[in-house]
């Protein structure tokens, strides 16, 4: 996959959040890409995670829930879930995460994709995601930044 | 939520039932110790690539793969284990890692205070005594729960760690033994005469003022069932040895911040040995070639590795990024990397290393 190419991108409260992109509750984004559907995590869910050490995930051909968890992302303090925005198939997993799961810090939005999913539901999955200009973004994520403040 | 007070349980219960309470979205806190000795390894890591195995059938000390973080442990009946399982998205469930550590990491350091031990909590999880790791932790999301699990170290033998590591060099495993005499104490060597009945009872003290709903010393028989049909799962082969990412090194964490670690050095014929580095709070401490004698070339297995270390790492390429990893995989910051790569050329090449 390419990079992601340069795009508008909101900063809100020194989280990037790119304009291209739909967003999850659990921190996750995604982008339609030809019949497919890319995965990953946000600035703000991998800076709250720190140091990624490892990625786990379902593999290729293995299906996947909107909502529910598709894989665990370990720091040195931490193993959570990731969770799919859409329901599927898993087409792709980047093995390039893998073998230097780093990329997930340094270039969340593009380097850093998590997996590919052939959608089964894509329209109905998508209504249920959030746009970073739609106007309830900002009040639900400024929210979230408090939630997860360390202090 | 209960404390739940097991004292000594089967080795593998002492793992299994707060992954039960998890996955059964029950709350609570355990505290126990393993009757036996067995080896447990974090969510993340490779058992193949972490223990040895052979050794350990050999003697017939087991290990697990535990859904939480944290490293390789080994554990017995010298440690006593805190496991904490709250509720996601309730008010007793900070949902920042720091947070929770704070909060549930707290009554384990009032107990080691209140047995005359000066506890802080090193970020992000470890809690030390003089400087030195006394107790470590791991956390996870598991089922609908967050969990935190740690061990205080009563006694703590760093020879029998080791040994049951996979490690390419006895160097190598001399060195880990080493590091942890240094970095790592127990309850014992700082109060003598302390047992793990008067840390079971300040652990439990400390927990019993977080847990609203009393103590028990057993658990309900919804969690004891599922402890055993999780047993099918935790201790099955795909389970235990699930692959993790090849690494063309062995590291080791010590501790927060320290590390042992070593690469081998070959020519693409022949593996003339290892380097070996230690790293102590983000900087270079230790570098050393360690030889290993069958080598067939003729002029000496150590002089050849400083030639062939030379050649390999001044110029880009695979070993030089490898080592760029591993070094960042040791908490030197990426800023630093080719200061110190520049560092363990010059120590790796001088006279008599």
């Amino acid at each position: 996959m390419g990079q992601l190419v340069e795009v508008d991108s909101m900063d809100i409260d020194g989280y990037k959040v790119p304009d291209n992109l739909l967003y999850h509750k659990e921190h996750m984004w995604a982008r339609v890409e030809g019949d497919l559907v890319v995965i990953g995590g946000t600035d703000f869910m991998v800076k709250l995670a720190g140091a990624v050490k490892r990625v786990v995930t379902l593999e290729e051909d293995d299906e996947v829930e909107a909502g529910k968890a598709f894989g665990t992302i370990s720091t040195g303090k931490w193993t959570g879930k990731l969770y799919s925005p859409v329901s599927g198939e898993i087409a792709e997993v980047n093995e390039d995460v893998d073998a230097n799961p780093k990329i997930i810090n340094d270039d969340p939005y593009g380097k850093g994709w998590l997996i590919k999913v052939k959608p089964s539901n894509l329209q109905g999955d998508l209504a249920g995601l959030m746009k970073a200009n739609d106007g309830a973004f900002e009040p639900w994520f400024k929210a979230e930044i408090a939630k997860h403040a360390k202090k | 939520m209960r404390l739940y007070s097991l004292g000594g349980l089967d080795w593998k219960d002492t793992q299994l039932f707060y992954h039960a309470m998890a996955h059964l979205g029950l709350e609570g806190v355990i505290i126990c110790r393993p009757n036996d000795p067995y080896f447990c390894v974090g969510f993340h890591q490779d058992v193949q690539q972490e223990l040895d195995l052979m050794f350990l059938n050999a003697i017939g000390v087991p290990y697990f793969r535990r859904e939480t973080g944290g490293g390789t442990v080994r554990l017995d009946k010298g440690q006593v284990f805190y496991q904490i399982i709250v509720k996601k998205d309730t008010k007793e469930c900070p949902p920042n890692p720091e947070r929770f550590y704070e909060r549930y990491l707290q009554p384990a350091v009032e107990a080691l205070d209140a047995l005359g031990l000066g506890a802080i909590v090193a970020e992000p999880n470890d809690i030390l005594v003089n400087g030195k790791k006394v107790s470590g932790n791991g956390g996870a999301d598991v089922g609908e729960c967050k969990v935190l699990v740690g061990d205080i170290l009563v006694d703590f033998d760093p020879a029998k760690m080791c040994r049951g590591l996979k490690t390419p060099t006895g160097a190598f495993r001399a060195a880990c033994v080493r590091r942890m005499k240094a970095d790592v104490t127990t309850v014992r060597a700082e109060r003598p005469g302390a047992t793990v009945e008067k840390v079971e009872r300040a652990l439990r003290k400390a927990y019993l003022k977080v847990c609203g709903d009393g103590e028990s010393t057993c658990l309900p028989a919804e969690v004891l069932a599922k402890a055993r049909e999780l047993e099918g799962k935790y201790l099955a082969k795909d389970w235990l040895l699930f692959p993790g990412p090849r690494r063309p090194w062995r590291r080791v964490k010590v501790r927060e911040g320290v590390h042992v670690a070593a690469m081998p050095i070959g020519d693409g014929e022949e593996l003339f040995g290892q380097l070996q580095i230690e790293t102590l709070g983000g900087a270079l401490d230790r570098v050393e070639l360690v030889p290993i004698s069958s080598s067939t070339k003729t002029d000496g297995p150590a002089s050849n590795m400083t030639a062939m270390w030379k050649a390999l790492v001044v110029r880009e390429g695979r070993p030089r990024k490898d080592l760029a990893r591993l070094l960042m995989e040791m908490d030197i910051p990426k800023e630093r990397l080719d200061a110190v790569m520049a560092d363990i050329l010059e120590r790796a090449t001088r006279p008599g290393s």
